[in-house]
């Protein structure tokens, strides 16, 4: 162990919530330094050197895409802070908001400041509505000290933070489709490029970033690079909040470092499962990600590790079936999900994720007529690689990943003419 | 703006900077089929018609928002790209009615044109399809959103290029549908151009509607007269008659709804399809030799007064033919009206240049009504093969009225003379505004007793050839 977490040192004996409480532990320490001491390109040097990846799903280098910001151009840049948290199974952002909401204030004040933006935005999910007032009234403490505003730790750099409510779209987590959102537009994903970071809120360069990778900037200013690569491995640095719900004894959210390996988190950190019933497949990151079966959970949760399997770290959210779990039902539970939330922008995830749901509901039911899961997977494959985001994607990702991993179980429905799990 | 070599399709071209790759690929004759896409709106590549190999990247990509750039190397035509559009045809496909046998848009559908050409033979979905109510979107639009490729054009065009934004999607998934803002109508001058742009049959215009099948009537292009902006038009023709008036190239020409219903009804605002002399109230049947005659009793006192709806090609023929007997040439002025930011202009009348320069020496609308007032005129010819409305008044008429025009004549002198005058439509010809210069062939016609200005010179021709009886 490597002394203190990134995200909750202290947490949840020593409380973060109030600005007293985080001065305490010495915040906005790093924002100072910041400010007072280093240019913007040292900023984006550090972060790029500690190799933190984007938490909201995609694991893109932060500072990477900070550095993407154009020096040269003149007028206002942007940042938009993802609180969208939207991804079924992740309940993690809001474990920030609302215990340490000054550390992702802290954190946003840096990231503006390296990509020079003095106006930032938090997007925060519509059901949020404790989360966002705990945000609000951290942000009002920090403008009263004078850590927002005018002249910042007596710099000339200036930031006002504001406070945007979603509507409860899941697509309005993309990044594009949630500058749409702030800018008053249909929540509707950009075409791309141009990318963000050239044109995007009211046309200008801006910076998406989830709230946990926002929030684990100020640790990586304050005790610099090289100590947070100390956690996590080589491509994975720095720690991870895993949101683990389903079949465990403790499910929650743990920080924990990338790398951990998944039975440990599973049995170590989460207590095993709930009635000694063995699991049967576990989501790794998030709804979009495919299932990993019993036999594929000697794994590490980390961005290769799970690529090399064939799903993804994605948001960290861990979500654990038992044996007796239909994994048909769970993947049509999905694609409505998806249907449901497509915003019906671009042809193939607009028509196809109802196409898949309708066969899904079918094969479910053990009721395919005149399809079989040939068809099934030439739809879903039809869709993938071939939509304007991400979101069709995960529609193809996820049927055909549960397609493969559990052909026989699909069959077993068709054969029956009904879910053999059903009473 | 300089030029880039790029390859498509494993020949390499040099295409100017900046344009996409559907645009360069019309150059060498390459077409890549899409719907979203306009090249008079903004790229939000969301049909995904378009994809497209491009060298270096992973996954197909949009041509509509792929930019040349020198070296870039693309491919249009590959068993993946095939499988691709294959797929968007039959996921547009599975909720359409197919009801192509009795849409208008049959014939000159892209979603049509495209199953033929790239389409899969047979849908593979066997649920019921979810089908939309047909609704008004005003008083000049239906919508058939089961029809609908959501491509959002008709969204872009009313916010981007007319500005009044009355057009938008409601819903999410496959339950998005187009629809206007709550109490509002599409009522804009420029409605029916969302007709002409909406790749499919999903918007249609009210007076068209069930009427016509597109395929059955040539389509001409000539131009909408109705104002100095000369919109390249084509018209569609069935039995004689002009039914439905579109743009001719939706990429340069936004026609206005006030010129598509006027060019379309033109020919219908004509009085008779004979020469008449009005007695009082009433008329008598002119014979061809009795029109000649009259015509060939004009002289020295006499006048012809040409409206700037005349072609240039006939106002030669009068000017040659005043020329001959000593006729006096008066100019008439259009009228002035409405003008927008995106086609139409004030001056409402096509040929004001063209006149200027082939009737140079004549005089206008006010030496020509004192003429007629001081009583100098004995006879007036009055040339205007356009609406009354479209050109200014003459105040008065002398003792004999010769009117080639197409309305009911509203002077009349002592005698009055109606010759139905043959519009540019029938003649074809060339008018020259302020904007520019177009020269159409005919569209239709003329009718047998349809008199145009053009016959002035054949009978010239005649009676140099002695055929003059
Ligand atoms: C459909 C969809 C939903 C998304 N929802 C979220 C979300 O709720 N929160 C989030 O941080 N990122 C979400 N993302 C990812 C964002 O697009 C974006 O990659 C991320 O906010 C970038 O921040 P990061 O680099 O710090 O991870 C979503 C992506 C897609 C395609
Ligand atoms: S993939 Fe789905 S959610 Fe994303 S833009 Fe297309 S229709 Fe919208
Ligand atoms: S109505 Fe026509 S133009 Fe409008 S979105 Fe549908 S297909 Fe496109
Ligand atoms: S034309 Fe390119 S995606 Fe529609």
């Amino acid at each position: 162990m490597k002394g203190e977490w990134v995200i909750f040192p202290g947490i949840p004996k020593k409380d973060r919530k109030s600005l007293n409480e985080y001065l305490a532990a010495g915040g906005y320490e790093a924002a100072r330094k910041v400010l007072t001491q280093m240019g913007s390109q040292d900023v984006i040097e550090e972060v790029k050197k500690s190799g933190l990846r984007g938490r909201g799903g995609a694991g893109f280098p932060a500072g990477v895409k900070w550095g993407f910001v154009p020096r040269d151009v003149e007028g206002p840049r942007y940042l938009c802070c993802n609180a969208d948290e939207g991804e079924p199974g992740t309940f993690k952002d809001r474990e920030i908001l609302l215990h340490v909401p000054h550390q992702l204030i802290e954190g946003m004040i840096i990231a503006s400041y390296a990509i020079g933006a003095n106006k930032a935005f938090v997007y925060v999910r519509g059901e949020f509505h404790k989360e966002a007032a705990s945000l609000q009234r951290a942000i009002d403490e920090a403008k009263e000290k004078g850590f927002l505003g005018e002249n910042l730790f007596g710099s000339d750099f200036s930031l006002d933070i504001v406070v945007h409510m979603g509507a409860g779209a899941y697509v309005c987590g993309e990044e594009t489709a949630l500058i749409n959102s702030i800018e008053g537009r249909r929540g509707w994903p950009r075409l791309r490029p141009p990318f963000p970071a050239v044109k995007g809120l009211y046309g200008r360069p801006t910076i998406v970033n989830n709230v946990e990778t926002l929030a684990s900037v100020p640790f990586i200013i304050s005790r610099g690079a090289d100590e947070f690569r100390k956690y996590g491995t080589e491509k994975s640095a720095g720690t991870k909040l895993f949101a683990v719900s389903g079949w465990v004894k403790k499910p929650g959210v743990y920080e924990r470092e990338l790398g951990i390996p998944l039975k440990e988190l599973l049995e170590d950190v989460c207590g095993g499962s709930r009635d000694g019933r063995p699991f049967y497949f576990v989501i790794p990151g998030g709804i979009s990600a495919p299932p990993l079966t019993a036999d594929e959970l000697d794994v590490t949760m980390d961005y290769e590790a799970l690529a090399e399997k064939g799903t993804m770290l994605g948001s960290g959210a861990v979500m654990v079936f038992p044996e007796g779990t239909c994994p048909v039902r769970v993947a049509l539970r999905a694609i409505k999900f998806y249907e449901h939330e497509s915003c019906g922008q671009c042809t193939p995830c607009r028509e196809g994720s109802g196409w898949v749901a309708r066969m899904l509901e079918d094969v479910e039911k053990g009721q395919l007529v005149g399809e079989d899961l040939e068809l099934l997977a030439d739809v879903a494959q039809n869709i993938f690689g071939k939509t304007v985001c991400p979101l069709g994607d995960s529609v193809a990702l996820v049927t055909l990943g549960f397609l493969k991993k559990f052909r026989e179980e699909f069959e077993k429905h068709l054969d029956a003419g009904r879910c053999p799990y059903a009473e | 703006m300089g030029t880039v070599k790029i390859t498509i399709d494993d020949r390499t071209v040099e295409v100017e900077e900046g344009i996409n790759v559907i645009e360069a690929a019309k150059k060498i004759g390459v077409h890549i089929p899409h719907f979203c896409y306009h090249p008079k709106l903004s790229i939000v590549g969301s049909c995904r018609m378009c994809l497209i190999e491009v060298e270096g990247q992973r996954k197909l990509q949009p041509a509509c928002n792929t930019f040349v750039r020198e070296g870039l190397v693309v491919r249009t035509n590959t068993q993946e790209i095939k499988k691709a559009r294959q797929a968007v045809l039959e996921f547009l496909l599975i909720h359409h009615p197919l009801d192509c046998p009795i849409c208008d848009k049959a014939g000159e559908c892209n979603l049509q044109n495209y199953t033929f050409a790239y389409g899969p033979r047979a849908s593979r979905f066997s649920y019921p399809k979810k089908l939309k109510q047909v609704r008004s979107l005003g008083n000049k639009l239906n919508l058939d959103a089961d029809r609908c490729v959501l491509c959002t054009r008709c969204v872009r065009f009313m916010r981007e290029v007319v500005k009044t934004g009355e057009l938008l999607v409601e819903g999410r998934g496959d339950n998005a549908e187009i629809s206007v803002l709550p109490g509002k109508a599409v009522e804009s001058d420029y409605a029916m151009m969302v007709a002409d742009l909406c790749p499919v049959g999903a918007l249609t215009i009210k007076p068209f509607r069930f009427h016509y099948r597109v395929f059955m009537h040539p389509h001409k292009e000539t131009v909408c007269a109705f104002c100095e902006n000369l919109c390249r038009v084509k018209v569609g023709v069935w039995r004689g008659r002009v039914v439905r008036t579109i743009s001719a190239d939706t990429t340069s020409e936004i026609v206005c709804d006030e010129g598509r219903v006027m060019t379309t009804a033109l020919l219908d605002t004509r009085f008779s399809p004979e020469p008449l002399e009005m007695k009082g109230d009433g008329k008598v049947t002119l014979q061809p030799h009795e029109v000649r005659d009259i015509l060939d009793e004009f002289g020295k006192e006499d006048a012809v007064a040409v409206s700037p709806w005349v072609t240039i090609e006939m106002a030669q023929a009068l000017r040659e033919w005043a020329e001959r007997k000593g006729i006096s040439v008066y100019v008439l002025s259009g009228v002035t009206g409405e003008s927008d930011e995106i086609s139409r202009k004030a001056l409402k009348a096509p040929n004001t240049e063209g006149l200027k320069r082939v009737l140079s020496g004549a005089s206008g609308q006010v030496e020509l009504d004192s003429a007629l007032k001081s009583g100098k005129v004995e006879r007036l010819l009055l040339v205007h093969p356009g609406p009354a409305a479209r050109v200014q008044k003459v105040s008065s008429a002398p003792a004999v009225l010769v009117y080639a025009g197409l309305e009911e004549p509203d002077i009349k002198g002592e005698q009055t003379y109606y010759l139905p005058v043959a519009t540019y439509l029938e003649t074809g010809g060339t008018f020259s505004s302020a904007v520019r210069e177009v020269t159409v062939d005919k569209v239709l016609g003329p009718l047998p007793g349809v008199w145009s200005p053009l016959e002035l010179s054949e009978e010239d021709r005649h009676v140099a050839g002695g055929v003059k009886a």
